[in-house]
């Protein structure tokens, strides 16, 4: 009978898991050996080792020489040195201040693999994230002992802008944060915003923003303040009573007595006067006209500040009149970038509204970082845009940030 | 607490020292701010690399305490059952701290595979302890492996001497009713019931008897019947038993795959490293 082989105990093992499969000892030590043959071979078939011994795939541009390890290390499993980079790449202007850093800090062994990290994949070379900076700025009282910069590793944290301008009496030119102190600009000009944005012509306003700013060519910066585009509409220069519609031409002060004395001569001449009485006349005549728009009040005066030389004072031993030249900023903040054209769908006012307030060009209508922090972060936060470092500012320049003054475009005649 | 199993120990303190743990290394992972972004060649991701090997050898020191030195050490082995289990889960978010959350179809994302497969074949081997003796005791009516066995014997028997000086044609119908009760591996894992006859099969059977043994067909049917269902309470209680060992046959040469591929990723990282500077 079939049924007599099942002896009871042989069905009883057959019961018994360690029947069915091979020990423990034995199966651990099979896993081991091919998990470790796996790794190796895999690593070792023809072709397939780059691909499966890399961290990570190349950036973009690298997966040309994807195939070639040895094109940035140079021997089998070392890092990148700086000559595998240079062999292909010039170092660049921007990175021109690092071996400066780097010969400061031999202990950091910075390397152009330091901050530009590979095997991350389509991910760009070149990190545009704050890292790249803060790794450094966020203890460079440490790296640079004795900088005025602050130490700070993100944009919640970043210091308050700060311009460069006039404080305290005696007044002393230096850079200072916006909201430390009153700052008085040196732009050597007498104008009054609130005087100008309260002009009406019934009950529009004559003059907006953009009357006198007006976005330059590179889309980012404004065109110089110009007499003829912005002021000479309004402010024609007249200087004798007896010329009504005679205007002096904006320009140079040395040409205003040589103007004002031709038109006085022609007045005399057309009135018939001759001889050396007329030409005393026209002389005091001239002279009177010409202090008259030099001093308080006058057609110069009103806007540029004017200084008075004696002729005893003078180089030449002549009588001068110095005016000012107007030093108007075209970027206050040189170390940052900013574009007015991509902010348009902020109204001017929603960032200067001071302005409206403003009786002097010598106050500056900078809005303070808490007005930027409103719609950008970093690090990135929901429904603000993320402003890494580079959003703002450029790659280390030669000079640091304290020695650049607002950068002055000089204004038009 | 009576209930308390290894898992849920001293009011699930392990889990909430693992919680705990985590969160404090989550909140570190995401203050760094690395150039290059977050990744294991970073001085957290070594650190945190070091600390999943560290775990991984702590995991592995608890399977070579419970085979080598069972009654020796400090505490109970139950008493370490607890953080093995818990740190083991807590691994498999660390690995991805470790690495910034990068994975690649690369030599260094094996380890972490197949640590997602032990860790996966352990959660079961948890399951199976917490769950199955509790099932086991409370099928317990008398029933039992070896009480099976002996009564499938003793049915068997009766069959044999049921079938003495019979026809040849009824001996077939025992073959066809009586088929050895060898249970496979994978019957006891799932425990999978032995096919019974259907009615239709038994009266097809029945039929090519002759007419005088028709009677004690019927009393083979039964017997026949009795057997199965004996040998299907048989697989039943050896299978919670097999179902209770057998995760543990992945477990372990998982483990040991494990620590050979983190060896090995090792090695390439820090010998790529090392090697030139």
């Amino acid at each position: 009978m079939k049924t007599q082989k099942h002896v009871p105990s042989e069905l009883e093992k057959r019961l018994d898991i360690a029947q069915h499969v091979p020990s423990l000892a034995k199966l651990s030590v099979l896993a081991i050996v091919i998990t470790v043959g796996a790794c190796f071979a895999w690593q070792f078939s023809k072709g397939s080792r780059r691909a499966t011994l890399t961290s990570g795939p190349l950036s973009n541009h690298h997966r040309l020489i994807e195939n070639s390890c040895e094109r940035c290390h140079p021997s089998a499993f070392r890092g990148t040195p700086d000559q595998a980079c240079v062999e292909c790449h010039k170092m660049p202007e921007h990175a021109a201040a690092m071996p400066k850093m780097i010969a400061a800090h031999p202990e950091q062994q910075a390397k152009c693999a330091s901050c530009h990290k590979e095997h991350h994949g389509m991910r760009s070379l070149v990190p545009a994230d704050s890292p790249m900076c803060t790794g450094c700025h966020m203890r460079i009282n440490q790296l640079l002992p004795g900088t005025e910069q602050a130490s700070f590793g993100d944009f919640d944290h970043h210091p308050e802008f700060a311009v460069h301008g006039w404080v305290g009496m005696p007044p002393t030119y230096r850079r200072v944060r916006l909201g430390e102190t009153t700052i008085r600009s040196e732009t050597q000009i007498k104008f009054s915003h609130k005087k100008h944005m309260a002009l009406t012509d019934g009950n529009k306003s004559t003059l907006e923003c953009a009357s006198c700013h007006e976005t330059a060519e590179d889309n980012k910066t404004f065109r110089p303040m110009s007499y003829p585009r912005h002021c000479e509409r309004c402010h024609l220069i007249d200087f004798d009573e007896r010329l009504k519609g005679q205007h002096v031409p904006h320009g140079k002060a040395e040409n205003v007595l040589p103007f004002v004395t031709g038109a006085i001569v022609k007045l005399h001449f057309d009135a018939g006067e001759k001889g050396d009485e007329a030409r005393v006349k026209i002389e005091k005549e001239s002279a009177d006209d010409e202090a008259a728009l030099f001093t308080e009040g006058g057609g110069c005066n009103r806007c540029h500040d004017v200084e008075d030389v004696a002729a005893a004072d003078s180089p030449d031993k002549k009588h001068h009149y110095n005016v000012a030249q107007p030093k108007i900023p075209e970027r206050w903040m040189p170390a940052a970038r900013f574009s007015h054209p991509v902010h348009r769908f902020v109204s001017c006012d929603e960032c200067h509204g001071n302005r409206s307030e403003s009786t002097s060009a010598s106050d500056i209508n900078l809005p303070g970082i808490a007005r930027c922090r409103q719609c950008h972060a970093d690090p990135p936060a929901p429904g603000k845009v993320a402003s890494p470092c580079l959003q703002c500012h450029g790659y280390h320049s030669d000079e640091p940030l304290e020695k650049k003054p607002a950068a002055v475009k000089p204004a038009g005649p | 607490v009576k209930d308390e199993t290894f898992v849920s120990q001293r009011h699930f303190a392990w889990m909430w020292i693992t919680v705990v743990a985590m969160g404090v290394l989550a909140g570190v992972y995401f203050l760094d701010h690395p150039i290059g972004g977050r990744n294991g060649a970073t001085r957290l991701g070594y650190i945190y690399g070091g600390i999943a090997s560290a775990g991984i050898l702590f995991l592995m020191w608890y399977g070579v305490r419970k085979r080598y030195s069972y009654r020796r050490g400090t505490g109970k082995l139950k008493g370490w059952l607890g953080p093995h289990v818990w740190i083991g889960v807590a691994l498999a978010a660390l690995v991805p701290l470790h690495s910034g959350f990068n994975i690649g179809f690369n030599v260094h994302s094996v380890p972490y595979l197949i640590m997602l497969l032990t860790i996966a074949s352990g959660t079961w081997g948890a399951f199976a302890y917490v769950r199955l003796p509790s099932e086991m005791e409370a099928r317990r009516e008398g029933v039992t492996v070896r009480g099976c066995i002996e009564q499938i014997d003793k049915v068997t028997r009766e069959i044999t001497t049921m079938g003495k000086d019979r026809s040849p044609e009824f001996h077939r119908v025992i073959e066809a009713m009586v088929k050895p009760l060898e249970p496979s591996f994978f019957q006891l894992l799932l425990r999978r019931p032995y096919r019974a006859m259907t009615k239709d099969e038994i009266s097809a059977q029945l039929a090519t008897l002759p007419k005088e043994e028709y009677p004690l067909g019927l009393q083979l049917t039964a017997l026949a019947s009795r057997r199965i269902h004996v040998g299907n309470q048989m697989v039943d209680e050896a299978g919670i038993v097999v179902q209770m060992r057998a995760w543990l046959y992945f477990h372990l040469p998982l483990s040991f795959g494990c620590v050979a591929a983190v060896l090995v990723h090792v090695f390439w990282v820090l010998f790529y490293r090392w090697a030139v500077r």
